[in-house]
């Protein structure tokens, strides 16, 4: 008797149409997370393998603020329960994250990172599921559509608008370029630079994957850029601002928030390239001397050294990582319920709440469910950032609406 | 004018990083029949031990003898330990272990150096050269220097050196190669190991424009296929040829194509390519067999 | 005759044994697991379509991610943009793939062997920016969302359960549709095409018909999955389809084995569950590196210990259980 491989296969299909129709056993969706006592469960999925590993800091620093807030006793006497996975940057494995942490683990709040996080946004407001998104993306102001997705990075498009702004006043007869990623850094410079009033004379965009920029600084100084926005990843910066500088090309060089760290970025430069660089910051940097005594960054530091997993303090993305979960903090401790519905009210509700190492120091809710708006311009005088000009809130700038 | 020289200058010198990875290809591709993904992982370990071995105060004239060591015998040992077991097996086979080293050894400098980047000078100072508007740095045109060397001596290894004319008796014939009493294996671990020579020189290169980084050489790496495919698998000089093309045709692609940006500057050289093996399948500078099995 | 009958007989019964358990799941595991058998059936889509380009047909494709990503993306802007029902969506992205499967074959006319895998892998490398420069059709960098796939009235099944099991069926009469071919006269000649496309041309195989014909049956495979793939995550975007999506696709192929449809299973467990369950048991996010490299270490010891596969090293057991039973045309031989 040979029971032929097509035959079984054909078993299997009718067998599958059979189940699915009759659905014997089968559930309906279910609905959202809550719990009135016992643990409260919050779910991330950073990329800790692969080429964005580094962003790993950002949930260790969220790690190492939940250990704290379980010391001191948690959110009224609840223990907060971090489960965060690794998704490699990869949006399939994020989904499963996702569902792993809603599914199983029972999250009631999830932290998500830049693409995957946006695309795991509709599944997380199917379930009714509190998501704090680490991510600048202009997109994740989409609070009519997801509501209980919020961003915590402000919208890149204030800090290219900031920027601009900075620029039309201090250099009004600058020619102005743009070298960033091809990703949605390059749309919110364009949208920045057009809020604030400033048209770049040449607009570059690079793939992540290129290293060597030599051919783009060579454009930029044969069209005698002399006011430049540099968002590159990580790894290029240091090679491409070394490169300028060994050419004798200096424009007046703001470089992407994100991107700074004294050990991977202004070190390697030594203060002969990294004095006179510019930035618009809404998070102090933890390394710098002149924030040293701020007590926010001391009771960071010494929360990381307990808490961080081996994060180093002096890299601002765990600062990052720390301020964002401090935010989600208050809305717990401010929400009448411990549910997603809870947590949005509140943390909608946030007005002039303390956060750790936050420009202007405090959080306030405002347009597009963020958090934050506010903006220094600063420069590097070769060991500290300075001040250039006020604290800008993009808000009332307008660059927000 | 001036701006259209100095980028084919940097496309030039991007180029030489393309063109000692793709010959280091075309070395291992004639001596064992497989196309190695790891070649550009194998490159950045060797850009990693030169920045550690700068990290801890060596001059970087002591620590390059060493790193080029040191790759020799990584290649060797990939070739006689991990290729080995499936050698003769299929050509889709080979590629799929090349991938596996690629993302092994990948994980290795993660787990080794962790994930921050860092940059590396290397030996030929940061002073800048100018010939009217044109600039070039001397890392420019010490990578170039380097490049050239190491390219005439693997022509000058393979035409005249004992163990170079063996090597290429194995890669033409290895039956008859044994008859003549070379031991195949041998041979084909010399040719990891100077592949591994030549795809550091790569990595030393390109990292003061690259940075070092876990994923410096993934574009070079397939920018030095498509040099490799460009002329050919079979041909060294095509390798370099190919690799100094690409070079410039993509700085030159991005700059003056309209519309096309740096993001789809890839898209020329990989479209030049296309319609190369579609007229010359075997490549610009190869002469393949009339049919291939 | 019953030793030849034997291993058939073994086959099918690991066949029935697999579906009986493919269907039971969904009713037993939760939905999260269930998500991931969908990403599973799906993604084994795609490293059938490569069985059946790269395993029956000889030609190596190391882009097939772009297919999948290809079909993705025409079912979802079939769905977001012109607003069709999914199963119209999926049916037309499909013909999309196959058509785009046609056209990446052409240069497999003049092209085959390592060329021809560069030349598809340069389709792959491609696919992302050209994806987030069209960024009105395509969602640019950040993608589009998809409306979840709701299960229809009537049936009392979760959304996850009601859409995996669409995909087993789906799953399932693909590998039926290419099974059944590639046993015929088309398989024998395949097989000619691969081991010898000369011989083949005299014999009177029409070459650059079949040629051209796989290749676009494999990317209307590997898009139907990909377009599958979408709906099951709810979303398109271009970081889903990197390069090294592709090649992981093809380590699949042929870590299962290359020449078997069991393989393309294998293969799918492989990339899909591995490097999760890697991820779940070197610990903490410190070793996480580690995790690409146990990933590996994995990979080469399957390849040293089954260099035909998982599927072949099987079929190796049964044959070496059962002493004097003959492995049949189904038994993969080596490549040349």
């Amino acid at each position: 008797m040979t029971i032929t491989r097509r035959s079984a296969l054909a078993s299997l299909l009718s067998v599958t149409l059979v189940g699915a129709l009759v659905g014997a056993c089968g559930r309906t969706d279910e609905t959202a997370n809550a719990s009135s006592s016992g643990e409260i469960v919050v779910g991330g999925s950073f990329p800790m393998s692969g080429p964005y590993a580094p962003i790993s800091a950002v949930s260790k620093g969220a790690a190492a603020y939940f250990a704290k807030v379980n010391a001191e006793g948690g959110i009224n006497g609840r223990k907060i329960k971090y489960e965060a996975y690794d998704d490699g940057y990869d949006p399939g494995r994020a989904a499963a994250n996702i569902r792993r942490g809603v599914d199983q683990d029972k999250a009631q709040a999830f932290l998500t990172f830049g693409v995957p996080g946006e695309v795991v946004r509709p599944y997380l407001n199917q379930n009714k599921v509190f998501n704090v998104a680490y991510s600048g993306s202009t997109q994740m102001s989409q609070v009519d559509q997801f509501p209980y997705s919020h961003a915590w990075w402000p919208d890149l498009t204030a800090e290219t608008g900031v920027i601009a702004q900075y620029v039309g006043k201090e250099f009004p007869a600058a020619k102005v370029g743009v070298l960033t990623l091809n990703n949605d850094l390059a749309d919110a410079a364009a949208a920045g630079f057009k809020a604030g009033g400033v048209t770049p004379a040449v607009s570059l965009k690079v793939p992540p994957s290129q290293q060597d920029n030599t051919a783009q600084v060579a454009q930029l100084k044969a069209a005698g850029v002399d006011v430049l926005y540099l968002a590159l990843g990580a790894p290029q910066m240091v090679p491409t601002l070394k490169y300028m500088a060994q050419i004798g090309y200096r424009p007046k060089t703001f470089v992407y928030s994100i991107t700074i760290n004294h050990t991977s970025l202004l070190d390697p430069l030594t203060p002969a390239i990294s004095k006179g660089l510019n930035a618009a910051l809404w998070l102090d940097d933890p390394a710098d001397p002149r924030w040293a005594n701020d007590p926010g960054i001391q009771a960071y530091k010494k929360d990381i050294a307990t808490y961080g997993e081996g994060a180093s303090a002096d890299d601002m993305l765990a600062l990052n990582g720390f301020a964002g979960a401090a935010a989600l903090v208050s809305a717990m401790k401010a929400a009448k319920t411990q549910d997603a519905d809870g947590y949005n009210t509140a943390w909608n509700a946030l007005k002039d709440v303390p956060a750790p190492g936050l420009i202007g120091g405090t959080l306030n809710a405002g347009p597009g469910g963020r958090l934050v708006y506010r903006y220094q311009v600063v420069e590097f005088d070769g060991s500290s950032w300075q001040n250039r000009g006020p604290v800008q809130d993009a808000v009332q700038s307008g660059l927000i609406k | 004018m001036i701006e259209l020289l100095q980028q084919v200058v940097n496309g030039l010198s991007t180029g030489c990083v393309y063109a000692a990875l793709a010959l280091a290809i075309s070395v291992i591709y004639q001596g064992a029949g497989i196309l190695n993904f790891a070649q550009g992982e194998m490159a950045t370990v060797a850009a990693y031990s030169a920045w550690s071995l700068d990290a801890l105060g060596w001059p970087m004239w002591a620590a390059l003898p060493v790193v080029f060591a040191g790759a020799a015998v990584l290649g060797a040992v990939i070739e006689r330990l991990l290729v080995r077991p499936v050698e003769g097996a299929s050509v889709l086979a080979l590629v799929t272990v090349s991938t596996a080293l690629l993302l092994g050894i990948n994980g290795l400098v993660t787990v080794l150096w962790g994930t921050d980047p860092h940059s590396l000078a290397g030996p030929f100072g940061t002073k800048a050269l100018s010939a009217g508007e044109v600039t070039v740095t001397s890392q420019q045109l010490g990578g170039a220097a380097t490049v050239l060397v190491v390219m005439a001596a693997v022509g000058l290894f393979f035409r005249f050196s004992d163990v170079g004319l063996r090597m290429k008796a194995v890669s033409q014939n290895a039956d008859s190669a044994v008859l003549l009493g070379i031991r195949p294996g041998r041979m084909r671990a010399a040719g990891w190991a100077l592949a591994a020579v030549v795809g550091a020189v790569a990595g030393f290169v390109a990292a003061p424009a690259t940075g070092v980084n876990p994923e410096m050489m993934q574009t070079p790496l397939l920018m030095a296929f498509a040099a490799a495919a460009l002329g050919g698998f079979g041909s060294r000089v095509g390798a370099v040829v190919g690799g100094l093309a690409l070079g410039v045709l993509t700085a030159l692609a991005a700059r003056y194509i309209p519309g096309l940006n740096g993001d789809l500057a890839l898209s020329v050289p990989f479209g030049v390519i296309f319609l190369v093996l579609l007229l010359r399948p075997h490549g610009l500078f190869s002469r393949g067999s009339a049919v291939r099995a | 005759m019953t030793t030849m009958a034997t291993i058939p007989r073994a086959k099918a019964l690991a066949w029935a044994a697999m579906a009986v358990v493919a269907i039971v799941a969904p009713y037993v595991v939760d939905d999260y697991q269930v998500f991931q058998l969908a990403r599973l059936t799906t993604t084994a889509m795609a490293v059938a379509s490569l069985v059946l380009l790269t395993g029956w047909s000889g030609q190596v494709s190391a882009g097939h991610g772009a297919f999948f990503g290809v079909g993705a993306y025409a079912a979802a802007i079939l769905i977001v943009k012109a607003g069709l029902p999914w199963p119209v969506a999926v049916v037309l992205a499909t013909l999309v793939s196959f058509l785009a499967g046609l056209l990446a074959g052409l240069p497999a006319l003049r092209i085959r062997g390592i060329s021809l895998a560069l030349i598809t892998l340069v389709l792959a490398v491609l696919l992302p920016p050209l994806v987030v420069r069209f960024d009105g059709l395509t969602g640019g960098s950040t993608g589009m969302p998809l409306p979840p796939v709701r299960t229809p009235a009537g049936i009392q099944l979760s959304g996850a359960q009601f859409f995996y099991l669409v995909t087993l069926a789906v799953l399932a009469a693909v590998l039926v549709l290419l099974a059944t071919v590639c046993r015929g006269r088309t398989g024998r000649s395949l097989a000619a095409l691969r081991d010898q496309p000369v011989m083949a041309a005299t014999a009177g195989v029409p070459t650059a018909k079949l040629s051209l014909l796989v290749f676009g049956a494999s990317g209307a495979i590997a898009g139907l999955g990909g377009a599958l793939n979408a709906l099951a995550i709810q979303s398109v975007v271009p970081d889903s389809y990197t390069f090294t999506v592709s090649l992981a696709l093809l380590t699949g192929a042929v870590v299962g084995g290359i020449r078997s449809w069991a393989g393309a299973l294998i293969g799918a467990v492989f990339v899909v569950y591995l490097p999760q369950v890697i991820s779940d048991s070197v610990g903490d996010s410190l070793a996480s590196h580690w995790t690409q490299v146990v990933y590996a270490v994995l990979l080469l010891l399957v390849l040293y210990l089954a260099p035909q596969g998982l599927a072949g090293l099987g079929t190796r057991l049964a044959a070496v259980r059962i002493p004097g039973a003959r492995l049949t045309s189904t038994t993969p031989r080596r490549q040349s």
